[in-house]
């Protein structure tokens, strides 16, 4: 999908024990968000581990949110050496702000994989939603996507 | 003027002096960091095609 929203100002505690002020981390630059499980599913270890090896490749900043509790996101980050953040959203405020939670069976709530892409003036411009807890995009599709749009 | 302290990242307890520094983060004891190292190393038996 793409289009143009602008996404107000958000904040999230950090894993340092800190405040993430979106817009001030942002700056000026593309980012692109990902939406994660937790730490325990494997095909989100997977989709980080290749968005870290290609963070030259594809022309945004990435930024990751788990919903996992603030040792599990740091944990994640830590074992797998990211390179960005990876935010802790146990209680899902910005994957609920987003529109990327679901349900699942026994009232457990989880986001769906979802990517989406912000310009600089703090709108998003691509957003894609996965239908099924495995529908992660490739990173070369990523890469790709963030090109086309960014020209 | 008090000064601010870091929390450490397993049980929050506010960190004392430098506490201890590793995989980019303070813990308050040698206790909270082997908690954190016991979940990477869960991580490690875990397999990347496992999920949900």
């Amino acid at each position: 999908m793409e289009f143009k929203i602008k996404i107000n100002n958000w904040q999230l505690k950090d894993t340092k024990g800190g405040i993430f002020n979106f817009y001030n981390w942002q700056k000026e630059d593309w980012v692109i968000i990902t939406f994660i499980r937790g730490k325990w599913c494997g095909l989100c270890r997977k989709h980080l581990m290749q968005i870290n090896e290609n963070l030259d490749k594809i022309k945004a900043k990435p930024l990751a949110i788990s919903n996992d509790d603030k040792m599990g996101a740091a944990v994640l980050k830590s074992f797998l050496l990211l390179k960005f953040p990876v935010l802790p959203d146990s209680e899902f405020n910005i994957t609920e702000l987003l529109g990327v939670k679901t349900e699942i069976k026994d009232d457990k709530k989880m986001s769906l994989p979802a990517l989406f892409l912000i310009n600089p003036k703090h709108e998003i411009v691509w957003a894609y939603k996965g239908e099924n807890f495995d529908d992660y995009l490739d990173v070369k599709e990523i890469i790709k996507k963030v090109a086309k749009v960014k020209i | 003027m008090e000064i601010f302290k870091k929390k450490c990242i397993v049980c929050e307890k506010k960190i004392e002096k430098d506490g201890i520094k590793k995989h980019d983060h303070k813990f308050c004891s040698e206790e909270c960091l082997q908690k954190f190292e016991k979940q990477m190393k869960e991580l490690e038996q875990l397999n990347l095609d496992d999920c949900c």
